[in-house]
């Protein structure tokens, strides 16, 4: 028998795959820039120009794929139509919120 | 007219060498031809050596899943027409090949039997105190999830399986699922410690295309999710009971 092993590329095989591949990516980068700020003596390298945009697009981007992930799990019938409707209905309530905090957190 | 023709593209296996090789046949086709009737004129014409698996070509036995553009698709459910007017043929991936087309697919065979495949009851009742009844809404409870054939197409997908062989995968996932969701099973608690663990359901991080491949609408990627939230609850339920 001939042993098939999986190709290093196949997240490149479909839209699907890369999609997940872009969010278990954003994941990893946001564990180091956690990590980043914890090791506070590191940042005397003063690079947090430079982590800081990286660390909010990393959790946009998993934020989008993860909300999209979930629809699949709604206690009703995923039919596509059903699965937008409900992404839609997270990205607003996420939205939202943010708002609500960065005001209280950030503006008072 | 002439029928027109398109280039099957097969990749082929000789047990014992080293390597997998392609191997182009022409084919003249018509619309009605599905990849299966495709391997089958190729084989009565031109190679009598091609080796691949079918049975119903109905698209019920499950036997004929194999890779086609890229895609764990069913032979016999797969138009030829809406494919392009060259066609890969290729052995389902993440399998060894035993010969051309052929997969050894033992192993999530394997994974299925651990996940404790029956209807367990731990108390029988005589039988002259009847059936063990379900409500229509009971056996609809479990009727997604029991359409599995077995054709290994969500295992090809699965990159989690591609790289570790002991996962138990989606279709063991579904199978538990579909006995944990029946009324008259008695091993809900057994079943789920059996497919928990390191190589159990959280191995899954839910790439979700073991679903979108699938082509009886099983949804494993979905059981998969709820066997994770029913073993967290069965633990919390063990610890409570501590």
């Amino acid at each position: 028998m001939l042993e098939q092993k999986q190709s290093p590329l196949w997240w490149t095989q479909n839209i699907r795959y890369f999609i997940y591949f872009i969010r278990e990516l954003s994941g990893v980068i946001i564990a180091f820039a956690v990590m980043y700020f914890i090791f506070l003596p590191l940042r005397k390298y003063a690079i947090d120009t430079i982590v800081y945009p990286i660390w909010f697009y990393a959790s946009v981007i998993h934020s989008l794929t993860w909300f999209w992930a979930m629809t699949k799990l709604a206690p009703f019938p995923p039919s596509l139509e059903n699965r937008i409707i409900l992404y839609m209905l997270i990205l607003t309530t996420w939205a939202g919120i943010s708002i609500i905090v960065f005001k209280v957190f950030f503006l008072s | 007219m002439a029928a027109p023709i398109k280039k099957i593209l097969v990749k082929k296996y000789k047990p014992g060498a080293s390597a997998q090789f392609y191997q182009a046949y022409a084919l003249r086709f018509h619309d009605e031809m599905s990849v299966l009737d495709a391997l089958c004129d190729i084989k009565d014409r031109e190679d009598a050596s091609l080796a691949f698996r079918w049975s119903c070509r109905m698209g019920i036995c499950g036997s004929c899943g194999m890779t086609v553009n890229g895609k764990p698709v069913l032979a016999c459910q797969t138009p030829l027409k809406n494919l392009g007017r060259e066609i890969k043929v290729e052995p389902l991936r993440n399998f060894p090949v035993i010969k051309d087309l052929v997969s050894d697919i033992d192993g999530p065979f394997e994974q299925m039997r651990s996940t404790m495949p029956y209807v367990s009851q731990m108390s029988q009742k005589a039988l002259e105190n009847g059936e063990y009844l379900q409500t229509p809404r009971q056996r609809k409870a479990l009727e997604q999830t029991s359409q599995c054939i077995k054709c290994m197409l969500c295992y090809s997908a699965c990159p989690v399986y591609g790289n570790d062989k002991k996962f138990i995968g989606p279709a063991a996932a579904a199978l538990a699922y579909r006995y944990n969701a029946d009324s008259r099973d008695q091993s809900k608690s057994q079943r789920l410690k059996s497919i928990s663990g390191k190589e159990g359901v959280w191995k899954c991080s839910f790439v979700g295309e073991c679903s979108v491949v699938c082509p009886k609408r099983v949804d494993p990627a979905t059981a998969l999710q709820r066997l994770k939230l029913m073993g967290a609850l069965n633990s919390l339920n063990h610890i409570h009971d501590a």
